[in-house]
């Protein structure tokens, strides 16, 4: 016989009620316009700060900054300048390079199109969420030691990332960061004052051999509010809503399995990332994801959106559990292998969209490795051919 | 942990962070508070309040605890509050020709909410209002006596007390339902 408490319980449980349409957007635009009134409060506070924070660092600090900032500046030609005095692009870069935390969120690809990353970085750490999946990574950049939470299960893995992975986990501001030490001998543009995310922006346009920078900051505190890097013309990557210095919860950095979670250890093994990767990758992605086509495009944007989807699909295999592992990694170590090239400045073409896995007279992708003078071309029945430029599909 | 993340991410103005928010706990907060104001339209006010005031106070709001029982804290203390000042309900027998929950007999855009909840509306507004707080606190938001009773500023014993006389009224009312 049920208690009053289960009696109770049961009805509660049961209970179900939702709100109307209207009550759902009243409130959401209510409390919306307060954070919005909030953020905005906020901003002029860090502009009536900023100046005052500036002073009241200790002068050793200073110091240290103005030499990196001094050995960025150096060589950077301005053309022009509209706005005066008002921001510098040597102002704007400045917390780019100096910033021990920064907060932002991270799109590979077209806005709007693909998943949105948000990335937490204090110091040797990320903290990294996704749009589109529940997992957290909490990334221990010096030790190379990666833990994943997966708060849907509770399950806690440990992975070592030792060696091109890490390199590659590095942050993005650290990427950013390169990326303008690299510009710093290259003329820069001004591209003048516009409205970026709702808010007023001076921009700075940069390009090199490989990379195009646009920086768009706030034009009161030289803050960057966004970065747009473009590489190879192929893979854009936007950064937004970022923040510099700000106080962040050690926690949610912290390298610990929260206490209801269960933690395992892996070993994994992700060095060595090859074509062979990449080609198994296609196979994957054509076979489990697409009943046996290619994709219409490949892209990081593309293989961030399918991330979640791959680990469902798995899921649903008559695998083993190791089957499922070893699939996982290699769609996931396919993706870093792609994710290298366009860094890398190496020429690469996707011609898959419509090919079926299997035919072996189509070419599905073609790239050229670091100084070779062949392409290595992919077919549809995932043979590679070592193909001289001139004789590459038209 | 990913309720320290939203508040992280809110306190930075991230508007996703507070839709997320907002999308996981009303149905928790709107439960607790037409169970508790016999009303589903001034329910709907309360966890407007409580999300609205959630984002004024944000910028100085530091997670010790649960969100979620953060959140039902709020929405039980503004209930409370809605309570104190209209009157709107008394701890006396609910009409049979009047609905259970007022507010649902408006169409609507409206609310909408199952026989469940009806029953548990109108089991609950025959309590004093003091009980049914603590009987849904404890059974609904998962709060322990000394929790409840440090919310409300009453001793342990008479969170327990309240709970307790709450929860034998409510088995007599359950129990003579199921006789009908």
């Amino acid at each position: 016989m049920k208690s009053a408490d289960d009696k109770v319980k049961a009805l509660i449980n049961e209970a179900k009620i939702k709100t109307g349409s209207g009550a759902d957007e009243r409130t959401l635009a209510d409390a919306l316009s307060e954070l919005e009134k909030m953020r905005q409060k906020r901003l002029t506070r860090d502009r009536q700060n900023i100046w005052r924070i500036t002073m009241k660092s200790p002068i050793v600090k200073l110091a240290a900054a103005a030499v990196v900032v001094a050995a960025v500046f150096i060589g950077v030609h301005f053309i022009g300048n509209p706005f005066g005095t008002t921001v510098t692009f040597a102002q704007v870069i400045k917390p780019i390079l100096n910033a021990r935390t920064v907060v932002f969120d991270f799109i590979a690809g077209r806005e709007g199109k693909g998943p949105v990353i948000h990335d937490i970085v204090a110091g040797n750490r990320i903290r990294r969420t996704f749009s589109n999946m529940e997992t957290i990574l909490i990334i221990d950049m010096d030790n190379a030691k990666m833990l994943t939470l997966d708060p849907k299960t509770k399950g806690a893995v440990y992975i070592d990332i030792q060696g091109p992975l890490q390199e590659g986990t590095k942050n993005f501001i650290e990427f950013v960061r390169k990326t303008i030490t690299n510009l710093k001998d290259l003329p820069v543009r001004e591209l003048g004052q516009q409205n970026i995310d709702g808010l007023k922006a001076i921009g700075f346009y940069a390009s090199g051999p490989n990379e195009e920078i646009t920086i768009w900051a706030d034009p009161q505190t030289a803050q960057p509010i966004r970065i747009e890097l473009l590489l190879a013309q192929k893979s854009l990557y936007i950064l937004k809503n970022i923040e510099f210095d700000v106080q962040i919860d050690e926690s949610l950095v912290s390298m610990e399995a929260p206490a209801d979670y269960t933690l395992s250890k892996t070993e994994v093994n992700l060095r060595d990332f090859t074509e062979q990767d990449f080609i198994e990758g296609l196979r994957i992605w054509a076979k489990y994801l697409l009943d046996g086509s290619f994709p219409e495009n490949i892209s990081v944007e593309d293989y961030l959106k399918l991330t979640p989807l791959v680990g469902e699909k798995i899921g649903q295999l008559n695998v083993s559990t190791e089957e499922g592992t070893r699939l996982g990694m290699t769609f996931g170590r396919g993706m870093i292998f792609f994710q290298q090239l366009a860094p890398y400045g190496i020429d690469w073409h996707y011609a898959g969209k419509g090919v079926k896995l299997g035919d072996a007279n189509t070419p599905i992708f073609w790239y050229r490795p670091k100084d070779s003078k062949t392409y290595r071309v992919i077919y549809g029945d995932l043979t590679v051919k070592d193909v001289k430029p001139e004789d590459l599909p038209k | 942990m990913e309720d320290k993340l939203l508040v992280f991410r809110c306190k930075r103005g991230s508007k996703d962070a507070l839709a997320r928010i907002y999308e996981k706990y009303k149905r928790d907060l709107l439960l607790l508070a037409a169970a508790l104001l016999n009303d589903t339209g001034i329910a709907e006010d309360v966890v407007h309040d409580v999300f609205v005031r959630f984002v004024e106070d944000v910028p100085n709001f530091r997670l010790t605890g649960s969100l979620k029982g953060y959140l039902l804290t709020c929405a039980a203390n503004c209930a409370r509050n809605r309570n104190r000042a209209a009157s709107v309900r008394k701890s006396i027998e609910v009409s049979p020709e009047e609905p259970a929950i007022a507010g649902l007999d408006e169409p609507a855009e409206a609310i909408i909410c199952n026989e469940q909840l009806r029953r548990l509306s109108a089991a609950m507004a025959q309590l004093p209002y003091e009980q049914r707080e603590v009987v849904m606190l404890h059974l609904h938001a998962a709060m322990t006596f000394d929790t409840i009773a440090e919310s409300q500023e009453i001793s342990v014993n008479t969170a327990k007390s309240r709970y307790r006389y709450g929860l034998d009224k409510l088995r007599l009312i359950l129990n003579h339902e199921a006789e009908k």
